[in-house]
């Protein structure tokens, strides 16, 4: 069974939220973690922990969103900030189509602390 | 944002990895291992994907004092204000044994949660009536 959305086609989604009301979304941020880690890390371990949970619960596992809060590391060259506005706006629409599949419950896995200050 | 949402009758919980881990393997990691970029995420990027670490450049670097410092004070800095390479604390510490304990230990913790939530009822979770 298929658990991760953008490997779906929209009849096996159909088939999913037919039978389900809950999903796990992915977020982190694309920011510096010093010289030897990569700028990827807080999304890549977010989406790691959420789609292995995917499949061990068999809950639909949306793809991660890479950009959050990170202005306070501009200086270190590649990181991608947007701001709390946004990211909260961005996040909020990303619940909201679920909701119009039938979601009611979604478990948010965060790797990037900064966001929820600003955004719970 | 979740509360937001509750209010619209999606419930929304968070589940952040870095304070379960503080929670459920306490003496893994010293506080000085646990900030940003330290031997804690460093050890979970070593065990995900290790292609990407590069270990001979790990730092470990104490944050600098701002020349403003007073108990109860939150200020506007960058993380340059306070260290040259980005690091937090003690990085070199990090393995991908480590790494691989942290994560199976929070995707169990996940995986209960998530099943958890799967069971309940949403009625239980929406936002109450006046009382």
């Amino acid at each position: 069974m298929k658990v991760l959305l953008h490997e779906m086609s929209w009849a096996e989604a159909k088939e999913y939220f037919a039978k389900n009301d809950i999903a796990i979304l992915p977020v982190g941020s694309n920011e510096q973690h010093g010289p030897a880690n990569p700028l990827g890390t807080d999304y890549l371990i977010a989406r790691a922990l959420a789609e292995e949970t995917a499949k061990r619960t068999g809950v639909l596992c949306l793809p991660v969103i890479p950009f959050g809060v990170s202005s306070h590391h501009k200086q270190f060259w590649g990181t991608i900030h947007v701001s709390p506005k946004i990211f909260k706006r961005y996040v909020k629409d990303v619940c909201m189509a679920l909701s119009y599949y039938g979601v009611k419950k979604i478990a948010v896995v965060n790797g990037h602390g900064a966001i929820w200050r600003h955004s719970l | 944002m979740a509360r937001e949402l509750r209010q619209q009758g999606l419930f929304v919980s968070v589940f952040q990895w870095w304070p379960a881990t503080i929670k459920l393997l306490p003496e893994l990691f010293k506080p000085e291992e646990r900030r940003h970029a330290g031997a804690e995420e460093t050890s979970m990027n070593l065990a995900l994907h290790s292609h990407l670490v590069n270990l001979d450049k790990a730092v470990d670097e104490e944050p600098r004092k701002h020349v403003i410092q007073v108990e109860g004070l939150t200020l506007p800095l960058d993380t340059v204000d306070e260290t040259s390479s980005g690091v937090f604390g003690k990085q070199s510490t990090a393995s991908v044994k480590k790494g691989k304990l942290v994560f199976e230990t929070v995707v169990s913790e996940l995986v209960k949660h998530v099943n958890e939530l799967k069971k309940a009822k949403i009625g239980d979770l929406t936002v109450k009536s006046k009382v």
